[in-house]
């Protein structure tokens, strides 16, 4: 009869063992992945602990006076979040993607300037709400689109260059205009960019027409 | 057409003193030329401020024939019916952006580009493409039917002093573009100069025929 017992334990380090690293003076914990907003900080042996796998991934607590970090870095050398010691944090994606999974509130505060850069951005909502106690500017290089049922502007409006309505213009007030109105309807008067948008549906001209005999060879 | 060419028209030609040059009518549409052949119709919008217009010939535009959205892809268009605060959903125009295109590139090909060349100037175009969501009650072979399919084009010229140009560029078409329909309206009851309106279609009847208003 087999008794079975603990297992034995393991000799020397290990497969997944960590290993010291460090240990000869090299300052290059941080590396492949520089810091982007912080100094870069020194180490100094004895207080700065690695732990480094197999794969590359390691953790780090550097205790050097004045360049206190914590590093966490994935072994694909392209991942990587650490704590400085200045207070920033620095959460580095070289590559993949990110995915930030909120079931209830995400809230984000930030005491100074909010900024983001990105090829396209896009956002989805039932309901948008942006707030400035100062000046609000949105700009495009081509085309801003505004679309609904309905655009309110509360305010006085100022436009610098063309205003092309397709509809109907209607005021409650005056119009106060210091140079000319053309129109169609004026006689006498032509406007050559005035372009009725005013139906739904075009209808048929009305018009009758009879046999038209051109004289033919009169071309000058 | 003729066109008598003396050494006083041509000043450097010096060969013979006159030459006569027949035109002859062709017998099929202008093919279009492999630079305006349209790589890629738009998709839905046709807008005022785009810089992006799509040539239909070497002069003009479709921008100078449509004014108005045609067709919706994805999303669904509302307009500002009247002033009780009522929306309309928006309904697309009854033919293809693609045929559309066709034709009027055909039209300015055949009639408007010609027009350009002898009148040394655009025409003011009055009317080009209409817009209609149903064929029902509209005549397809009339020349509201054509102007809904981008067949048909209603221009004029201004400044034009005894009616000079409109008289050159109203031969020009009787006699060499193939053309279904041609209106000439004197009346001044609609527009304020000479109109030419002209259509062209497979059918490709040469109706001539003054327009009568009341």
């Amino acid at each position: 009869m087999t008794k079975l017992g603990p297992q034995p334990a393991p000799k020397g380090p290990g497969k997944d063992g960590p290993k010291e690293i460090n240990h000869d003076g090299d300052h290059v914990a941080l590396d492949p992945i520089p810091p982007r907003i912080s100094d870069q900080p020194e180490t100094e042996y004895l207080y700065n602990k690695v732990t480094k796998y197999l794969n590359g991934s390691k953790i780090e607590f550097n205790t050097t006076e004045g360049h206190e970090y914590i590093n966490i870095q994935h072994g694909n050398d392209v991942i990587r979040m650490t704590f400085f010691e200045d207070g920033n944090i620095e959460i580095i994606q070289e590559d993949g993607d990110r995915l930030d999974e909120v079931s209830k509130d995400f809230e984000t505060i930030v005491g100074e300037t909010h900024s983001i850069e990105a090829n396209a951005r896009t956002s989805k909502q039932k309901s948008y709400k942006n707030e400035s106690s100062g000046r609000s500017s949105l700009s495009a290089g081509i085309a801003i689109v505004l679309e609904s049922k309905k655009i309110i502007l509360r305010g006085n409006v100022e436009i610098t260059g063309d205003l092309i309505v397709r509809g109907n213009i209607k005021g409650d007030g005056n119009v106060d205009v210091r140079g000319e109105i053309t129109a169609d309807e004026i006689p006498g008067r032509e406007n050559p960019n005035f372009v009725d948008y005013g139906n739904e549906f075009d209808t048929p001209d009305d018009f009758d027409t009879s046999p038209l005999r051109l004289e033919r060879g009169n071309t000058s | 057409m003729r066109i008598n060419v003396t050494n006083k028209s041509f000043g450097i030609i010096r060969e013979f003193d006159s030459y006569e040059l027949d035109l002859i009518r062709r017998n099929n549409f202008i093919k279009t030329p492999k630079h305006l052949i349209i790589k890629k119709y738009p998709e839905k919008t046709v807008d005022p401020f785009e810089d992006e217009r799509i040539r239909l010939s070497d002069n003009f535009y479709d921008s100078d024939f449509i004014d108005r959205k045609l067709q919706e892809v994805n999303t669904i268009e509302t307009r500002y019916d009247d002033d009780t605060n009522n929306f309309l959903e928006f309904v697309p125009h009854i033919f293809s952006i693609k045929s559309i295109y066709d034709n009027l590139q055909r039209l300015c090909l055949e009639v408007m580009e010609p027009v350009f060349e002898i009148s040394g100037k655009k025409p003011f175009i009055e009317k080009g493409l209409l817009f209609k969501d149903t064929l029902a009650n509209v005549d397809v072979d009339s020349f509201f039917g054509d102007q809904l399919q981008g067949n048909a084009v209603v221009f004029n010229f201004k400044n034009d002093k005894n009616d000079l140009i409109f008289d050159r560029v109203l031969n020009y078409i009787n006699e060499f573009s193939l053309f279904d329909r041609l209106y000439v309206d004197r009346t001044f009851k609609k527009y304020q100069r000479p109109t030419i309106m002209v259509s062209v279609n497979d059918k490709r009847r040469g109706v001539v025929d003054a327009v009568r208003r009341n």
